[in-house]
C-alpha cells in the first residue's frame, strides 16, 4: 500500500466506524450497550487532493494539502508546490486551491523552459502529480 | 502583516512584478535575467488580503523583508539580492 493509499484509508475509517456505529444503536438491532460513536470534531488537518476539477488535467498522484485557520479564513496550502487556496469554509478554500493549481499548471507549462530554479522543482512536482488530458 | 490591496499593488510596482488577471485573482511574476524566478497571486477585493502570509511566503521573503518592499527601504535590487542569497539566482 502506498503513503497516498494509506492515508486515504486512514482518512476514510472514521467515517466506515460512524456508520457502523449508527447501525448498532438502529432499533433493528440489540439492545446491548452502544458503543461510543466516533463524532469527528474538526475536518482533517492533512489530506490528499485528488482532482483540480479542470477538465483538461487529470490528478494521477494526489497531492499533500494542509487546513489551517489564518487571519479568521481557511487557508488549504497544497505544500508540495507551495501553492495556496483560501475561503471562508472549507470547501471554498478547497475550490480555491484547486482553481490556483490549476491556473499554475498552464502558467509554469507556458513558462517552462525560463523557469528558475524553485519554479523548476514546482514544475517537475506538478509534472508527476497532474497530466494534462 | 496584514497586507492592503494598494499595498500588493505596491509590491507590484517597487519589484517590477509581471502581472496576468486569472479567473478570480490577479497572478504576479517576479522575472530576472529571463528567468521566471517566483510567483504569487491576490484575490480581488477590497480590505485586508486574508492570505499576507502566503504571498510573502510565495516570494521568498521573511516579515522584515515584506515591510521593507512596502516601506520603500527595499528596492527592485536589493530583492535581487535576497533572491541570490537563498539560492534562486545565480
Amino acid at each position: 500500500m502506498s503513503l497516498a493509499e494509506a492515508k486515504l484509508q486512514q482518512f476514510l475509517e472514521p467515517t466506515v466506524e460512524m456508520l457502523l456505529d449508527e447501525a448498532v444503536g438502529s432499533e433493528q438491532f440489540s439492545k446491548e450497550p452502544l458503543l461510543v460513536p466516533y463524532i469527528p470534531t474538526s475536518a482533517p488537518k492533512d489530506f490528499y487532493l485528488g482532482s483540480v476539477r479542470d477538465a483538461r488535467l487529470r490528478v494521477v498522484s494526489p497531492l499533500h494539502v494542509n487546513l489551517a485557520d489564518e487571519d479568521g479564513s481557511i487557508r488549504a496550502e497544497a505544500t508540495e508546490i507551495d501553492e495556496f487556496g483560501f475561503g471562508e469554509t472549507y470547501a471554498e478554500a478547497l475550490s480555491d486551491l484547486q482553481r490556483a493549481i490549476a491556473e499554475l499548471f498552464f502558467s509554469l507549462e507556458e513558462a517552462r523552459d525560463r523557469l528558475g530554479a524553485d519554479l523548476e522543482r514546482v514544475w517537475r512536482v506538478l509534472q508527476e502529480k497532474v497530466r494534462r488530458l | 502583516m496584514p497586507l492592503k490591496p494598494h499595498q500588493f499593488d505596491t509590491l507590484i510596482n517597487k519589484l517590477g512584478l509581471t502581472t496576468r488577471e486569472g479567473s478570480n485573482h490577479r497572478l504576479a511574476w517576479f522575472e530576472h535575467g529571463g528567468k521566471v524566478i517566483t510567483r504569487t497571486r491576490c484575490s480581488r477585493g477590497s480590505g485586508e488580503l486574508p492570505h499576507s502570509h502566503s504571498i510573502r511566503q510565495q516570494l521568498k521573503l521573511n516579515e522584515d523583508q515584506l515591510s521593507g518592499i512596502i516601506g520603500c527601504s527595499i528596492e527592485r535590487d536589493g530583492y535581487v539580492e535576497i533572491l541570490r542569497g537563498k539560492g534562486l539566482i545565480r
